[in-house]
């Protein structure tokens, strides 16, 4: 028995050293160190890869020590971001919305780190939320989709389904498509996650059945599938959020809604960098660049002359400050138009 | 030739007692030590793969060890995990022993953590003595209710328990996620969430800038409750019969009906608790998709200690110590997620499978063939 004390205590011992040993095997730089956490895996969407591309320009541009997680989960979040503090980051950029309030409560008891969230819905001294608006790019979506229809039934598919998607996606969309075409109906479905691609799948079937001849995705992993189901259904889809989306059907996809998502982290590094990250909320659409709508040159011709028109005039309104999306509320609550 | 000694006779080999007693004591330590060397070989086969992707391993795991144990602050992150990760691998210890494999106890811990949300919003003006316990009250009901539908179905129509509780996790989980998106969330806000609880009903950190708070001594509590009730009372050795053979317990005349239902109330009750313990300590508010899988994980957790409720207090620890520490050396040193997780689960392989070593060398002490 004495023996195998003597030999667990080595042991212990042993390991202890290891451990003490592999802490002191490096050195910490001095940089401004930024932590970037995602949700999801980078590969898993557009989005989530358009935000590290943004982040390894940054790297490549700047002398910062840039560092990133992936697929943090909900429950985890709020732990790696503490431990993230602890370790001494700079700037923690969040890129995911739905992550802005937990991101709120931790800058409120960390002043002294500096806090971003891609696409937040709040800002405070510390946290900067920089995003789109949530409804430009898919009023304009819309508009193309209500256009183009012929059955009078255009479909728009959202991850999910949450108070943001139904305020601001769906009510911007369902405005957009009324603005070309008065008489359209909208059907509208949620897959209830971003990587779902098998439901993502029958749900645009259904709709497809349904009488849609064009769909407009925005659900994540399941974009693609949208788009090769449209493909084999002979209909049309808008996708997002990125140009190339266009490469996975060019004959079917007649639209892209953009989003530069790597231009918004970029530029939250680039201001952290040059002393510029202010706190607060800063919302970015038509008009700055970061949303937008994108015709496919291929499929130009197939979108009616006076439907390209009306799609330009709403997006001037909609630079212009005539069309908000308080008005897009007001309006279809008005006529009775569930969103 | 030694005085009282004896020639012994095995395999035919004549062997000195003294000699029987030293690979008797070689044994005991390999025994003892299996764990670790388990452990390093796992993280020697980590760090050969992490050196395949072009990273330093010394410096990998630096991270990953100096993330757990460089500071309280950091080390305490792991309590987090450890709490609900504890009350949900003592449930399904607890229903093993009754012969439940209930699979269930994710959506048991979400829909504790609902039921316990509802009391810690809608019950104000309550001191904070009594308003935690009504809490965490609430989320033993909301599991136990979530349980007692699985208990119900196999008790009178013998539907298959692991099909049941698996089927209403999903129950359970999407009702979070429809509460927290329509009824439940305030009407100032579009992030899908509750209202926060009352301040009475949160338990605060009893170091400041840590997750170390009474949530953590509690599951410990009830660990050693646990493991007291079920192996040094008379209630838990009529749970552990019929979960042995309800034969013998019928003709031991034990009242099996009442022992499933003590199984259906305590091990749903653990994992409601986990739940409300979450929502206590940390969240305060209840949000779609809280738990990282501890349900889940509890099922690993439990099985590698042998369903012992004291020995799932170190499982739980090291699986948590896992958890936090292989994020930190994804985030820190760069090392692929994917890899992350195949070093999560070859460090889980190979402690499991040094358990079968460890029973082949218990076999041989017990069985005196050395």
């Amino acid at each position: 028995m004495k023996t195998n004390k003597v030999f667990l205590g080595i042991l212990v011992l042993v390991f202890v050293a290891l451990m003490m040993a592999s802490t002191l095997a490096f050195t910490e730089p001095l940089k401004l160190k930024v932590v970037m956490l995602f949700a999801n895996p980078i590969t898993s969407e557009a989005w989530n890869l358009n935000c590290f591309k943004g982040l390894m320009r940054a790297k490549e541009d700047f002398d910062v020590d840039i560092l990133y997680q992936e697929s943090v989960s909900d429950g985890e979040f709020p732990g790696v971001l503490r431990s993230s503090i602890m370790e001494g980051a700079d700037l923690i950029i969040v890129n995911e919305l739905y992550r802005t309030e937990p991101t709120l409560e931790m800058a409120e008891q960390y002043p002294d780190t500096m806090f971003a969230v891609c696409y937040g819905t709040k800002g405070a001294d510390n946290v900067a939320s920089v995003g789109g608006t949530n409804w430009e790019a898919n009023c304009l979506s819309g508009a193309v989709a209500g256009a183009m229809t012929e059955t009078n039934t255009v479909g728009f598919m959202i991850a999910t389904d949450s108070p943001i998607a139904h305020n601001y996606l769906n009510a911007g969309f369902i405005y957009g498509a009324r603005w070309t075409n008065p008489e359209v109906k909208v059907l509208t479905t949620y897959v209830g996650s971003w990587d779902d691609i098998l439901k993502g799948k029958e749900l645009v079937i259904s709709m497809i059945d349904a009488g849609v001849d064009i769909v407009y995705s925005q659900s994540g992993k399941a974009n693609q599938i949208a788009v090769q189901v449209c493909e084999g259904k002979g209909v049309w889809a808008i996708v997002t959020p990125s140009n190339d989306m266009i490469d996975v059907a060019p004959k079917t996809v007649v639209a892209v809604s953009t989003l530069v998502a790597d231009e918004i982290v970029y530029g939250i590094v680039e201001d952290m960098v040059k002393g510029n990250l202010q706190g607060g909320l800063v919302v970015k659409g038509i008009k700055e660049g970061v949303e937008d709508i994108y015709f496919n040159p291929l499929l130009i011709d197939k979108v009616p002359e006076n439907g390209i028109e009306r799609v330009m005039e709403l997006r001037q309104k909609i630079i212009d400050g005539e069309v908000t999306i308080e008005k897009i509320r007001e309006e279809l609550t008005k006529e009775n138009i569930i969103f | 030739m030694l005085p009282y000694s004896r020639y012994l006779k095995g395999g035919g080999r004549k062997l000195m007692l003294s000699d029987v007693d030293n690979k008797k004591q070689g044994y005991k330590i390999l025994i003892a030590v299996m764990p670790f060397v388990a452990l390093l070989v796992a993280l020697f086969l980590g760090g050969v793969l992490i050196f395949s992707v072009g990273i330093n391993p010394w410096k990998a795991y630096g991270y990953m060890f100096r993330s757990l144990f460089s500071n309280i602050f950091l080390f305490s992150e792991t309590f987090v995990h450890f709490v609900p990760l504890l009350f949900c691998s003592l449930s399904f210890a607890v229903g093993v022993k009754g012969q439940f494999i209930n699979i269930g106890i994710e959506g048991q811990l979400y829909f504790g953590a609902l039921i316990a949300t509802l009391a810690g919003i809608y019950i104000q003006c309550l001191p904070a003595f009594i308003h935690i316990p009504l809490v965490l009250l609430a989320g033993v009901i909301g599991g136990v209710f979530l349980f007692g539908i699985a208990g119900i179905l196999k008790i009178k129509f013998g539907v298959d328990e692991i099909i049941s509780t698996l089927m209403l996790n999903y129950l359970a989980i999407f009702l979070v996620d429809f509460m927290v998106t329509y009824p439940l969330k305030p009407p100032n806000t579009y992030i899908p969430q509750s209202e926060k609880i009352a301040e009475s009903a949160r338990l605060l950190p009893l170091i400041a800038g840590t997750q170390i708070n009474l949530g953590l001594i509690l599951s410990l509590l009830v660990a050693v409750i646990i493991y007291y009730y079920v192996y040094r009372s008379p209630y838990g050795y009529q749970i552990r019969v019929v979960g042995a053979s309800s034969n013998v317990a019928k003709y031991a005349g034990i009242d099996i009906l009442k022992s499933t239902i003590s199984v259906i109330i305590i091990a749903g009750g653990l994992a409601g608790l986990a739940g409300a313990s979450m929502l206590i300590g940390a969240q305060h508010k209840l949000v779609p998709a809280f738990s990282s899988g501890y349900g889940f994980q509890a099922i690993c957790t439990s099985v590698l200690a042998k369903n012992n409720p004291l020995w799932i207090i170190l499982t739980a620890l090291l699986f948590s110590f896992i958890q936090v520490g292989v994020g930190s050396m994804h985030r820190n040193a760069g090392v692929p997620l994917s890899l992350c997780w195949v070093i999560q689960g070859m460090i889980m392989v190979m402690i499991t499978s040094s358990e079968y070593l460890t029973s082949k060398f218990s076999a041989n002490l017990v069985g005196g063939r050395a």
